[in-house]
This record gives structure tokens, sequence and C-alpha cells, in this order.
């Protein structure tokens, strides 16, 4: 192996560690909404692990998904090529996950925003969807508490 | 036989990108016009065996032209070159008697292969004139021009997309163009009656090291019919059907437009996530909630942003909603730098 391989290669499983570790969750699915990838964040809060998931239909995996809801909020992401959002407004929670802090977080649910991220293949043919999901739930008990 | 061939479009900046997509050893002599009425003219006078024409322009518009060419019975061969291009407007000008339809900005290959499909152009045939210099423009004249015919284009790939998840046919303006200080902000939503309630969207974008922001508008009255037409489930609360009505047509429009901006300022664009900036307000109080504002009875001294209004309606279904594209002043230099880049870059591959 060369020396720009192993930098590569050190790079990769750099970029891999932080994919785990980082605190948002992050799924690729295929054209079928069949799972790609799960990360560790989505492994902790569902308790499923990610060769249990792997090619599994997301619906099924996540029955409380409305599934003509998401695919109709995809529409932007699989025919534009852009990101699409979701927010905490819209659905309080796309994945029901409890709330990180169960005891003193004031809500039994995590409030989620999610972004659908579409994803290019070498070809530039958009034929996977990254569902990015972050935990906002601070911000949207502090802006519901300010709304009452 | 040299050919007489008028390029009508309200912007400088337009006219200019189709004059050098045309082809220089094509043995024709080139006039410009503003809008229809001048084309009309041009036509009438003999300055236009063939007729490059804009759809969305004051005075008289493309569709508007066309009618009066075919009621008055003129001579002339109309290739449409728009920043609309949503099946209906192309179907629409086909029927009234356009011969071919090309999406803004033509590219130069696109019209020689266009022109010889129409036996109008042969390779060394001459050479290509200018009859007539079209008016000249102050600086900044020209910097808003050239704001409103990028935005021209990104508001027509917006307004497609819309169109065709809708299956409407969506009326696109003439994007109007504003630079005001940020207490302002109200003043640049020229087509929203100041005192209506509204409900906006706020996305944030950035690219190349600039930050830019994109509102979207709906006023109440309007919000209703959106909802219906989205066709969302009548199970969910209207409340709640209007939210997602909102959010998703603020989503498309403003990914769609950044497609626009990005495809032509060769600058990726990438949105944030978009924040429900407030439900049933007045929009100046909306409007003044969400932006920083300067001490009571002190002027506004800060330096201006950009902004570009786009008013998007469905006359069919009574629906009329703003996007609003806001750029700071910090990112108003690199801004002009691109352009100014894009402009010669037609230039040497024109």
């Amino acid at each position: 192996m060369s020396m720009d391989d192993m930098a590569d290669m050190e790079e990769l499983h750099w970029k891999l560690s932080i994919l785990g570790a980082i605190d948002v969750g992050i799924v690729v699915v295929n054209k079928n909404y069949q799972i790609q990838i799960w990360n560790e964040f989505m492994e902790n809060h569902s308790g499923l692990l990610p060769s249990s998931v792997r090619e599994q239909s997301l619906f099924k995996v996540c029955p409380e998904i409305d599934a003509d809801w998401l695919q109709r909020k995809a529409r932007v992401a699989w025919e534009l090529g852009s990101r699409s959002f979701i927010t905490w407004q819209q659905r309080p929670y796309v994945f029901r996950f409890g709330n990180y802090r169960p005891v003193t977080g004031r809500s039994e649910w995590m409030y989620q925003n999610i972004t659908l991220l579409p994803l290019a293949s070498p070809r530039g043919d958009i034929e996977h969807l990254c569902l990015i999901v972050y935990d906002v739930t601070e911000q949207a008990i502090s802006s519901t508490e300010r709304a009452n | 036989m040299t050919l007489r061939v008028t390029l009508c479009d309200d912007s400088g900046m337009a006219r200019k990108q189709l004059f050098r997509a045309l082809p220089a050893d094509w043995d024709a002599q080139v006039s410009m016009a503003e809008h229809g009425e001048q084309a009309l003219e041009r036509i009438r006078s003999g300055a236009a065996e063939v007729l490059f024409l804009d759809l969305n322009m004051p005075v008289l518009d493309g569709y508007e032209t066309l009618e009066r060419i075919a009621a008055e019975q003129l001579d002339t061969f109309v290739i449409v070159v728009s920043g609309d291009i949503q099946p209906a407007a192309q179907q629409r000008v086909k029927r009234l008697g356009a011969m071919a339809f090309v999406k803004k900005p033509m590219s130069a290959g696109e019209v020689t292969n266009l022109l010889s499909t129409f036996g109008l152009y042969t390779p060394a045939g001459g050479q290509l004139h200018q009859v007539e210099e079209s008016t000249t423009l102050t600086a900044s004249q020209h910097k808003r021009d050239t704001y409103q015919e990028i935005a021209n284009v990104a508001m027509g790939r917006a307004g497609d997309f819309l169109a065709r998840i809708l299956d409407v046919f969506i009326d696109l303006p003439i994007p109007n163009v504003n630079e005001l200080a940020p207490s302002e902000l109200h003043m640049a939503l020229a087509t929203i009656d100041q005192d209506s309630r509204v409900s906006a969207v706020s996305q944030g974008f950035a690219g190349g090291g600039m930050h830019g922001e994109a509102l979207v508008i709906f006023t109440d009255s309007s919000m209703e019919g959106m909802a219906k037409l989205l066709n969302y489930d009548a199970t969910n609360a209207p409340v709640q059907q209007e939210l997602e009505a909102l959010m998703d047509i603020a989503a498309l429009l403003t990914s769609a437009c950044l497609k626009g901006l990005t495809e032509q300022l060769h600058v990726n664009f990438s949105p944030g996530q978009p924040i429900l900036l407030g439900q049933h307000q007045q929009l100046r109080e909306l409007l003044q909630a969400s932006t920083l504002q300067e001490q009571a009875g002190e002027e506004d001294t800060r330096p201006p942003l950009l902004a570009i209004e786009i008013g998007y309606s469905i006359k069919s279904h009574d629906i009329h909603f703003d996007l609003l594209l806001l750029f700071p002043p910090m990112a108003i230099p690199a801004l002009d730098r691109q352009l100014a880049h894009i402009l010669e870059a037609s230039h040497e591959y024109g």
C-alpha cells in the first residue's frame, strides 16, 4: 500500500468514526425505501441493530411513519435533486424516539427536524436518499413555552 | 440575402446574452426591441423577418404580441425565448403561432441547431451585424437589470416545477428589484397589501462565502385555497393542513429557485432548515418582529440589502404568494463579481 492509499484509508476510517459518533441520526434508503445505512444514533435510540434493519423497508421497521406523507415530502429531493426539510412544527417527530433526557427533559418524545438529502450516483442519477435526524427537543419546548 | 432579425426582451442583459449566442457568421442584421410594442414596429418596418421574443415584459408581453401579430397578419418567424418554461406556456405560444420555444439562457449550440433546422442559417453565410445600439444604461440600472434577469430565469424554474406538481398554470410576474434598508423590508413587497394578514417561512442559504435568505409569504386568504389545491389529508385539522401547505410550497419554491441561481451563477447555494417566521400576522409587524431594528426614532443608516420580490399567482384559484430573495450588504460585492464573470464567460464561449 502506498503512502497515499494509507492516508486515504485513514481518512475513510475517521469519516466512518465521525459518522458513528455524531449526535444526529443518519439513515440512507434506496428508491424502494429499503434501509442501506443506519448509524449509531439511530441504533441507540431505536434499539435496532444496523444488521437487523439493513435492506428492510423503512416503513416496516418504523411503522409510526406515515409513508404517503413522507414520500410526498421527499418529492423535491427525488425529482429536483434538492434537499428538502421537515420541521418539528409540522410533526413533532418522524421517528418515535424517547427524549434524550427522560427525567428532566419536560417531554416524553424527542422532537425532530429532518433534512432529506438526495444522494447522486457517480453517473449523476439520484438513487438514494439520506434522512438526517436532528434532536430539537430543547428548541421546540422553549419555543412552545414562549408561545403559551 | 441578409436576413433581418429582431431580439425582443425587456432586459438588456438578456438581449446581450441572446446576441452573443447567435452565430457570428450568420448573414443577418440584428435590431433590438424592449417590449412587444417596439417589436411590432420593427416587424412593420421590415426589420424582423425573424423575431426572438421574450414572454414576461412590460407594455406588451409576449403573448399579447403574438396575438397582435396574428390579428394584423404580420409576416414574421417567431422564436420564443423564455424563463417561464411551464408546459402550458409552451403550448400557448405554439397555439398563438410561435414556431419554436427555447428556454433561457439559450446556448450558442442550441440557436445554431434551431436556425439550421428551419433553414434560416448556413455556416459561413456572411457576417452578423447589430443595426443600432440599444439604450445605454447607467451603472446602477445595469446592475438592477442583471439581477432582474437572473431572478427571472430562477423564478421560471421554480414556477415550472410548482406548476407540474400542482397541475395548474402559474402566472409569473416581472421580478421587482430593490435596494433598501433592513427596516424598510416591508416596502420590498409591492404585490402584497401592507395591512393584509400573512404567514411566512424563512430559509437561509449559503454558497461561495455568500449568504442569503429566501422568504416565502402567503396571505391568509390564499392559504386555504393552497391547502385544497395540494389535496392534503382532510382528516387533519385545517390548521395543520395550512401549515403543511405553507412549509411544502416554501420548500419547493426555495429549492427550485436556488437551483436556478446555482445553474446561472455557478455557485452551489445550499439551503438551511426552514423556519416558520410567523402565522396570521400583519405583514409589516411580522417583518419588523423578525429583523434587527434600529433604535426608535433613529434613521436607519445601515447599508442597504438587495431584495428581489417575485409575486407568483394562480389566477384560476385566486391564490397569491411571494418569494422574496434577500442578499445582505456583505454578499453583494461577491454576487457582483460572480455576475461579471458570467457575462464575460458568455462572451468568450458565446
